[in-house]
């Protein structure tokens, strides 16, 4: 019996320690050249304070524009009396596509079709997002209160249905599901309620692997549905910045190969001056904008080609 | 995990028959998919855990059976499986031959998905098609189940056994090709060879 037991544990051993040993997967993404940055997608989310941010932002997208790698801009957050309307012209000035974010905050409980139309009457858009992350409780991101999926699908419809009726010509996203928990859960719930039988564009969040895990088996159950569908990831990133590079290297090339997207945003240009205690900025491509002098973090440089 | 401590206490209680052979295994394989309608081709390596049962006498025409755990690729979020499999022995001279059947179980993660774009901006995407659930996970049918069948031949020598073993897995793929306003999809079977080694050990 000694014997028995001393040789399963050597043997069990062995096992563990083999087992346990890395491997190489021949079939994850390969080929990719760190240095050129091969899986960016040409799209930064831009958030619109006034003041010095301004200029130091667009012209970090002139230099991204020059360098062949910014198409579009994503405005996270656009003022529906046209308050943020020198974004939008300078954007345009530098040949960049728009995507602008309408929150659930300026959609209001009534009338999303009313603030519909001031926006669109104020702003010359190519893609509007309606409602961004809508059961996120962070009064930062829902001021107002988050919401359900069951109570904002039908008024989405409904201004879904007025804005093809009047404005044929635009084009509407859904609202970016959570880029971490229950994200995919929540996206799931807008395909079963209807999401996909409307044209518009499928967008959501990803900053954790297991969303992405979780978003690819979403997708791979409505395959059949997705064949004339744009989806775009608008916002993924990470930080501290010293992961930039990296998470454009081999995370960009899992999003891909997962979800096919048609865009890809970076979150985000400048995301507020970093302290000590604040790291808002952590997935900033700039830091440092109010302050000064401008930081240019190394995911930026490569981009340009600087570094 | 509930599925992976129940099989192991199944196959280790089973084991306690003296009658019966019990052996520990573990098997080294390759294997490849090759989806020809989307031109991709998936091939990666595994490794295996099994505990192993040789009946006394054969029973409905088999030898034993055979369970455990399987790992594909490095990222530990995807790519574990459990498997389960019967097989029937062949003497032949200082041989045995074994041809089996089983099932394998579990999360593939997104190992077996790709996208290919080309130049106008549409693309190909492959998936290996999900099928099942898999308990606590927060999405539905996560999971994939597919048959697989194999053929080895093994070496005894005292306690310790090995045998090459060539094997074909069933697995089904999605093709989605599109350009993001049009486009279709299918699903295709494909036949995956595997080769590999397997050791064990009896007690």
């Amino acid at each position: 019996m000694g014997n028995r037991l001393g040789s399963f544990v050597v043997l069990f051993s062995v096992l563990f320690i083999s087992c346990n040993s890395n491997s190489t997967n021949p079939a994850s993404p390969s080929g990719i050249n760190r240095a050129e940055l091969r899986s960016w997608y040409p799209c930064v989310t831009i958030q619109t304070p006034g003041g010095n941010p301004i200029n130091f932002q667009m012209e970090a997208s002139g230099k991204l524009k020059n360098a062949g790698r910014m198409q579009w801009v994503r405005f996270g957050n656009t003022q529906v009396n046209g308050g943020t309307r020198p974004y939008h012209n300078r954007a345009r000035n530098l040949g960049l596509n728009i995507f602008s974010v309408i929150s659930l905050e300026q959609l209001g409980e009534k009338n999303w079709e009313q603030t519909f139309d001031r926006f669109y009457s104020n702003y010359s858009t190519d893609i509007w997002q309606i409602g961004n992350e809508i059961s996120n409780p962070d009064i930062h991101v829902n001021p107002l209160g988050a919401t359900t999926i069951e109570q904002f699908f039908p008024k989405f419809r409904e201004l879904y249905g007025h804005v093809k009726r009047k404005y044929p010509q635009a084009v509407l996203a859904g609202p970016p599901t959570f880029g971490s928990v229950g994200g995919p859960a929540e996206l799931e719930k807008f395909f079963q309620l209807g999401l996909l039988d409307l044209d518009v564009v499928v967008t959501l969040n990803l900053y954790t692997e297991t969303a992405l895990q979780e978003y690819g088996v979403v997708f791979d159950r409505y395959r059949s549905k997705l064949t004339n569908k744009r989806i775009w990831v608008t916002e993924t990133g990470a930080g501290p910045p010293e992961r930039h590079i990296d998470w454009v290297n081999n995370f960009y090339p899992r999003i891909i190969n997962a979800l096919h997207p048609e865009m890809v945003c970076w979150y985000v240009m400048w995301g507020g001056d970093s302290t000590a205690n604040v790291h808002d900025n952590d997935s900033g491509l700039l830091d440092n904008l109010e302050r000064g002098p401008v930081i240019e973090r190394d995911l930026f440089k490569a981009l340009i080609g600087s570094k | 995990m509930k599925i992976i401590l129940l099989t192991i206490l199944f196959i280790c209680s089973v084991a306690q028959n003296s009658y019966a052979q019990f052996r520990i295994n573990i098997k080294f394989d390759a294997s490849r998919s090759l989806v020809k309608d989307a031109s991709m081709k998936f091939e990666w390596t595994a490794k295996e855990l099994e505990f192993d049962r040789k009946f006394k006498k054969n029973k409905l025409f088999l030898s034993g059976l055979a369970g455990g755990a399987r790992r594909e690729g490095s990222n530990l979020a995807e790519g574990n499986f459990l498997h389960i499999r019967v097989y029937r022995t062949i003497s032949v001279k200082k041989f045995e031959i074994n041809p089996s059947f089983g099932i394998i179980y579990g999360h593939p993660g997104l190992r077996s998905e790709r996208t290919k774009f080309d130049a106008n901006g549409g693309y190909v995407h492959v998936n290996l098609v999900r099928n099942v659930d898999l308990p606590s996970y927060n999405v539905k049918k996560p999971a994939v189940a597919y048959p697989e069948i194999s053929l080895s031949l093994r070496k005894k020598v005292w306690r310790l056994s090995a045998e090459p073993v060539v094997s074909m897995r069933i697995m089904r793929y999605g093709i989605l090709k599109s350009n993001f306003g049009s486009g279709n999809y299918k699903v295709v079977t494909v036949i995956s060879p595997s080769v590999g080694f397997r050791f064990g050990f009896r007690f």
